[in-house]
């Protein structure tokens, strides 16, 4: 599985601990009401997982499509 | 602010929402709306480097006459990933061994921030036909991003690739870098621009937000000279210009444009039936020139007006409180623009009239010669006593 770089930050509020940065770094949307930053984390959550799936299938495709023509000779022969 | 609003669409194309979702984040400033969005980007697209920074540096030991048929067989996705942490002179060699077709699929994937030292080690003639593949995709946001990181020799050689105006407009609307924007339209011929302003305006095309985005980050000569030709249309498309920018209350983009035109466009500009029979127009053009700094830029269109819209101005302006007024009244003071301002005093209410009487006193204070001249203009427009 791919892994979150940052650790969340529990004492900001749920759009800074979405996106695991200080509150600080989002100062000028601190009007924003909490269940908008709760909408708006969700959208960022499903986006970063959705975005994981698919580098998840991209590398399931890819290793045996790159791997083939690397070790293609030595399976051959082996087989 | 169009600025705003372009940084709301940047937003939900990242997050894969319809840009109405986001709608309520408009009102927040640019800075701030780009800053969530480079998080964003951070979260949901730069994740997992590290995997990404091993591979390129495997990659890097490989022969690129091996690594191209490999990224091919890696997939766009992982490819943009991998080329991303590639040193940029090594990723631009795999490159030039891709199809036009596999990199047009790998750029949907790239962060432009993060690749901009790829992109300009990419030769001009490939990136030509990849912008020009992007373009038939209608990718125009991405190829904004993307315009940001090229040369101008590249830029030139794009302009001149794509044969339709308004693709150029739709990826100017998209650009991150405003100064940018005014360099590389000064790259392009002065006729070929007329002629895109021109197509822009025309109502057959639904170019309006693309204009006011040009105009408005354009320097003085330009402004004025494109301003002026846009205005020359006919009054439908000025009353279209007036309905979008304010289905999408962008007065603080087109106040500055309007000020740079030609006092003859601008009379035409005040005369359109528009800011006469909605003065709900007008209030939004007061609020914006207060909340942006643009007193100065409006006082000489106050100036201008007659007096049904000057008295439309002053009943607008009822909304103001006496800061606002003390704002406008300094940039009354720093540009010179008495007479406009004593003209719509004349216009507003009570309370605001005295609001004016006072600050006037209080510059009086500091500048009696002053007062006195203004009491003599109040006396001159009919002002009541109060504010003489």
């Amino acid at each position: 599985m791919l892994t979150h770089r940052r650790q969340p930050n529990n004492t900001a509020g749920p759009l800074a601990e979405a996106l695991g940065c200080p509150p600080a770094s989002l100062a000028e949307l601190a009007a924003l009401e909490i269940p908008r930053q709760q909408q708006l984390a969700a959208m960022i959550t499903a986006r970063h997982r959705q975005q994981q799936d698919a580098l998840e299938a991209a590398l399931r495709r890819a290793l045996p499509a790159c791997l083939r023509p690397l070790l293609g000779n030595v399976v051959h022969r082996e087989t | 602010m169009l600025a705003s609003l372009i940084e709301v669409r940047k937003l939900a194309a990242l997050l894969e929402q319809p840009a109405s979702e986001l709608d309520d984040l408009t009102p927040y400033p640019p800075e701030a709306l780009r800053q969530l969005r480079h998080l964003c980007e951070e979260t949901c697209l730069a994740d997992d480097r590290a995997r990404f920074q091993r591979w390129a540096q495997l990659a890097a030991w490989l022969p690129t006459a091996l690594t191209a048929p490999l990224a091919r067989r890696a997939g766009p996705l992982l490819t943009a990933r991998i080329a991303t942490e590639m040193p940029s002179h090594r990723g631009a060699a795999i490159a030039r061994r891709l199809p036009v077709s596999f990199l047009t699929r790998v750029c949907q994937h790239l962060d432009p921030q993060r690749s901009r030292e790829l992109i300009r080690h990419l030769p001009p003639p490939l990136l030509v036909e990849t912008a020009l593949t992007l373009i038939r995709e209608g990718a125009f946001m991405l190829l904004g991003r993307v315009a940001d990181a090229l040369d101008d020799a590249t830029t030139r050689a794009i302009m001149e690739a794509v044969d339709n105006d308004s693709h150029l407009l739709r990826i100017a609307l998209y650009m991150e870098s405003r100064t940018r924007l005014d360099h590389l339209v000064r790259l392009l011929p002065r006729e070929r621009l007329m002629q895109a302003v021109l197509l822009a305006t025309d109502p057959a095309n639904d170019l309006v937000l693309e204009v006011i985005a040009l105009l408005g980050n354009l320097g003085y000569e330009l402004k004025h000279q494109l301003g002026d030709l846009a205005a020359s249309q006919p009054d439908a498309v000025l009353e279209r210009i007036i309905q979008v920018t304010e289905a999408h209350q962008l007065w603080p983009d087109l106040i500055p444009v309007i000020a740079e035109l030609s006092p003859a466009t601008q009379q035409r500009l005040l005369a359109l039936p528009a800011l006469q029979q909605q003065p709900a127009i007008l209030g939004h053009i007061i609020t914006a020139a207060d909340q942006h700094g643009l007193w100065s830029r409006l006082l000489p269109l106050v100036a201008m007006m007659g007096p049904a819209l000057l008295q439309e101005v002053g009943n607008q302006a009822a909304i103001l409180d006496r800061h606002a007024i003390a704002r406008a009244m300094e940039a009354a003071l720093t540009t010179e623009q008495w007479p406009a301002l004593v003209r719509v005093a004349g216009h507003l209410p009570a309370q605001r009239q005295n609001d004016v009487a006072q600050i006037i006193d209080e510059y009086g204070k500091v500048d009696p010669a002053l007062r006195q001249r203004l009491a003599t203009l109040a006396a001159d427009n009919g002002l009541p006593t109060r504010v003489q």
